[in-house]
């Protein structure tokens, strides 16, 4: 029997959005059918074409919302933090698309108990095993090969596995063999792969106990140039205790433990000028995390529901180089929320909540050295978030937010260096703090989707890093002497159109934003400079049909270092040299991301098998899309890269 | 693919202007070129007027030569304030203040007394011996010498001082090792120089630095380094061990050396020290430099560059052996 599924089309309500504009959610099925390089879509692929959101590099999977960094978003996976969550230099994520039951992104009026972020909460649930029996399945695409595993175990426990390795290096070398002078890059070397398991026991009397565990590993290297060498590589592993029960349909109660490992490195190796240089940067985070929380429904007819928890997190941080001694700061972070939502159900619903946070950096090993000193803070945390429904097509929404991060990712870093330098709060660098709003309207009705929005964000207390240069000789070790501490500003219009009727379904999402970083003492003397994501024009258009999918992307140049201006100067002698003048930070625009994408699911059944095909081609206009700037050491002189030509992409997926 | 990373902003105006002592003031003015520039501009086409703050008066206008070179014929007068003014069309007003430093240096030759003056008299060796009389912010010491090759005076590479407060920004890690000419009777080498005391001693790369604060304590030094050629040193007439002219050069010759005091204003000096920086990372091979995003000290209002002052002065020095062997022993 052959059944042509296409389920992404007939749940067209699993595209709809509720009538909000501050959240998201979507389902697997249509976050699979996203076009991607990988032949199908991940959750953040799904994010980088929400209003308010603009992608990082091209291809990859970073994304900024209101004006964040980065690393101000946070990405958990069932409410546990993953902080290196891509793949294949960002082409896709750590974690597997069938493991993923739905997503949701909140962008504002934070529900309460996850904290410690600033600018958005991407929440991915995994699926539990629901099947009375076993399901093997086999995943092929471009990039990734892996096999997965779901079932149950008994009556009351379930058994998820799933590995995945690339075969990349394979490619790599057979496509330079076809076709030596195709890509930019030599000598490309790849080692990517995860494993993922998910154990669940349904204990009984609405008692659930789950452990889940994640490792995975990026790890490249290649060659820009004859005399350089470039190589970088991120590692996580995760494992959590999680025990939940719903004691009557008025309470619930979840704990859990968890642990998690982050590292990253980047590394150059270069011959400048007739000497080896070798330079790199590492970040390292490793966290352990207790919570509980509870929720719970009172009174008549249920409008009143209160959420209230805890949670304590112990971090090491341990930033620096390669092969060297890096310093390591520890820290301590206790905080206990309160949230409150009234709801009239089709009418209002209104939800406050806050959080106090204690947050403590211990002291170095000596005392009595300065800057040694335990330092500690408290800072609260507020949200709130008003949702009237005018009638059943019409919703007006308005959050606040007030939140809190006691890390930072650094900016600053020098031109061509992505990674992710992750450092803590302290006594020298106080915790980032943004202060959000937004409004909006909300319609839908039949067919139709629409919703408009503006927002404003202040954030305080971001961190620059001074001297690029010194990140390669030891400066890390005492970073916080080197920073700078200064704001931002982003506002903003977010605008999305969505039509669903049948088997069209159609999505046009608009944003126009401008977002400022100033306040840095030593930057520009505190005047203002773009942050390096600024993307002035945000626009990501899809439309699909019965499986068959275009998508159209259009983003503003980000921002980068500009060149020096030069002028001739004279010393003792009449000796002429050339001086550089730097005008600013960030002001070269990099060119516009213009992307056309083409794509068509397949789903089908035989007997036993589940068949899902997904075809495509990536970038169908082969425009020019920066990924990386990198310094060229023969010529002495600046190039990009582009990581994803015209690309032919698919995927295919077999389940029994 | 590369890229220019050209921020396409409008280009800054440069402007390098060091007040001097000698006949003719020198500006020079053009466009900073951007990185998709395949050249900068030279501005032909401005008013640039000195005036001179002490007394009140303008000096004059700076008349266009060519390239961007600008020239006015006045010598500036030490202690007086300037202020410079500079309009090019369409931008906007340029301006610097800057105070002209003084300079007073004199050299004597002396006669050290080494060894045993009966016996061995080429045992004794003789110093010129420079002395502060006034003390500018900061002092720079280079020595000129020929160099045949390329036909014109170039500044010596190497330079060393007995000064205790010498600035060691520039050290090049290398110490004054002069050649060996001979042994005497004794065994104990002789070296070719003039000071054997410099021997060991740090050397510089082209300059030493000397700020004010450092000759409270001390205010005479002696130099040398590894530069020799024809410097020459007059005696006065009749007046042996007296040096003519308090030891200033009043003439020299086209291959002739000489090492020059050079007292600056405190922002030219710190134009100078970062000049000095930055070209040696430009020369580094350390690939880090490419990150660095400093700019260079600049007092110029609306645009970038240095309006400077100094007061130089060329004084003898000499590396002539044959020195030793005029000395007359003792009877």
């Amino acid at each position: 029997m052959r059944d042509t599924l296409q389920a992404s089309i007939k749940t067209d309500h699993s595209r709809r959005n509720e009538l909000r504009i501050d959240r998201h959610e979507s389902i697997a099925s249509y976050i699979r059918a996203v076009v991607s390089p990988l032949g199908e879509g991940d959750p953040i692929r799904w994010v980088q074409s929400l209003p308010g959101v603009s992608s990082g590099a091209d291809g990859t999977t970073s994304f900024y919302v209101r004006g964040g960094n980065m690393g101000n978003n946070l990405i958990t996976i069932d409410g546990i933090p993953v902080y290196g969550y891509s793949h294949l230099l960002g082409l896709t994520t750590v974690i597997p698309s069938e493991m993923v039951k739905s997503a949701s992104i909140s962008k504002g009026g934070f529900e309460g108990g996850m904290g410690n972020f600033t600018a958005s909460h991407l929440a991915i649930v995994t699926k539990d095993v629901t099947e009375r029996r076993a399901r093997t399945s086999f995943a092929l695409n471009n990039f990734m090969a892996g096999a997965s595993l779901e079932t149950p175990i008994g009556k009351r426990m379930s058994l998820q596995l799933s590995g995945r390795i690339s075969p990349l290096t394979l490619e790599y070398k057979a496509i330079h063999k076809m076709l030596p002078d195709a890509l930019d890059m030599k000598g490309f070397r790849a080692g990517v792969g995860d494993t993922y398991l998910k154990y669940v026991w349904n204990v009984g009397g609405g008692r659930t106990l789950k452990a889940f565990g994640l490792y995975s590993k990026d790890l490249y290297s290649f060659q820009l140039s004859d005399d350089s060498d470039e190589s970088m590589g991120w590692q996580n592993i995760i494992g959590a205790l999680t025990y939940s029960s719903g004691h009557t349909e008025w309470t619930n109660f979840e704990a859990q433990l968890s642990i998690n490992s982050y590292s990253s490195s980047q590394r150059q190796v270069k011959d400048y000028r007739g000497t080896a240089n070798d330079l790199s940067l590492v970040s390292e985070m490793n966290e352990a995390v207790a919570s509980a929380r509870w929720t719970s429904v009172i009174g008549r007819g249920k409008r009143l529901s209160l959420g209230y928890g805890l949670k304590g997190r112990y971090a090491t941080f341990r930033p620096g180089q390669l092969a060297t001694v890096r310093n390591e700061s520890r820290t301590i972070l206790v905080s206990g929320h309160f949230q409150a939502c009234y709801e009239i159900p089709e009418k209002l619903s209104v939800t406050a909540g806050a959080m106090g946070n204690w947050f403590m950096k211990l002291g170095q090993a000596q005392p009595d050295r300065e800057g040694a000193n335990t330092f500690h803070v408290v800072n609260p945390d507020i949200n709130a978030s008003f949702l009237f429904k005018a009638n059943k097509s019409i919703a007006f929404q308005a959050t606040f937010d007030r939140v809190t991060q006691y890390y930072h990712t650094l900016e600053g870093l020098p031109t061509g260096w992505s990674l992710d330098m992750i450092v803590p709060s302290g006594a020298k660098v106080a915790p980032e703090t943004a202060t959000q709003g937004s409004i909006g309207l909300a319609y839908d009705a039949s067919a139709h989707h629409a919703s408009i929005g503006v927002f404003y964000r202040h954030m305080e207390h971001l961190v620059y890093y001074k001297y690029g240069q010194t990140l390669f000789h030891g400066g890390l070790a005492a970073w916080e002497d080197d920073v700078n501490q200064g704001n931002g500003d982003s506002c903003g219009i977010e605008s999305v159109y969505a039509y669903s009727k049948g088997d069209w379904y159609g999505k046009i999402s608009y944003t126009l934003s401008k977002t400022t970083r100033y306040g840095f003492p030593d930057i520009l003397d505190g005047a203002e400079f773009h942050a390096r994501f600024d993307r002035r024009h945000v626009l990501s258009t899809s439309i699909m049909w019965k499986g068959a999918s275009i998508a159209f992307t259009l983003q503003g140049g980000n921002w980068e270092n500009a060149a020096p201006e030069k002028y001739p100067m004279h010393t003792f002698g009449e000796y002429e040299w050339t001086a550089s003048y730097f005008s600013g930070v960030n002001n070269y625009r990099m060119p516009m991301v213009l992307r056309l994408d083409l794509g068509y699911q397949y789903r089908f059944a035989t007997k036993h098998v589940h068949h899902e095909l997904n075809i495509g081609i990536y970038n169908v206009t082969n425009h020019f899309n920066p990924f990386m700037l990198y310094f060229d050491t023969s010529t002495e002189s600046w190039r990009m890269l582009a990581l994803l030509p015209i690309l032919p992409n698919f995927s295919y997926r077999i389940k029994f | 693919m590369a890229v220019s990373l050209d921020s396409m902003e409008k280009r800054q105006i440069a402007v390098e202007c060091v007040l001097t002592n000698g006949p003719m003031q020198k500006l020079h003015l053009c466009l900073a070129k951007g990185a998709s520039d395949s050249a900068h501009k030279s501005i032909s086409e401005a008013e640039a007027v000195l005036t001179d703050l002490t007394d009140g008066i303008v000096i004059g206008s700076f008349r266009h030569e060519e390239d961007g070179n600008w020239t006015l014929v006045y010598s500036a007068i030490p202690g007086h304030r300037y202020r410079l003014d500079i309009n090019v069309p369409g931008r906007d007003p340029i301006c610097s203040e800057q105070s002209m430093p003084s300079i007073d240096i004199t050299a004597e030759y002396y006669l050290g007394m080494f060894g045993d003056s009966n016996l061995y008299e080429y045992r004794s060796s003789p110093h010129i011996v420079y002395r502060l009389n006034t003390f500018p912010e900061y002092t720079w010491i280079y020595a000129l010498r020929y160099d045949e090759n390329i036909g014109t005076r170039v500044i010596a590479e190497e330079i060393c001082t007995d000064f205790p407060y010498v600035d060691n920004f520039n050290l090049t890690g290398e110490t004054y090792s002069p050649e060996i000419i001979l042994q005497d009777l004794y065994g104990i080498p002789q070296y070719m120089t003039l000071a054997p005391e410099l021997i060991g001693t740090n050397l510089h790369n082209k300059y030493l630095r000397i700020g004010k604060q450092a000759t409270i304590d001390r205010n005479w030094l002696i130099l040398s380094g590894n530069f020799s050629g024809d410097f020459p040193i007059r005696f006065k007439e009749n007046k042996w061990g007296l040096l003519d002219n308090r030891g200033r050069v009043s003439i020299l010759e086209e291959k002739q050396g000489c090492v020059v005091f050079a007292g600056v204003s405190a922002d030219y000096d710190r134009y100078l020290r970062e000049s000095i920086f930055y070209q040696q990372l430009q020369e580094s091979s350390d690939l880090s430099s490419i990150y660095i995003r400093d700019n260079i000290f600049t007092n110029i209002h609306g645009g970038i560059g240095i309006f400077g002052a100094k007061v130089e002065e060329k004084m003898v020095w000499s590396d002539e052996l044959e020195v030793i062997y005029d000395y007359v022993p003792n009877e």
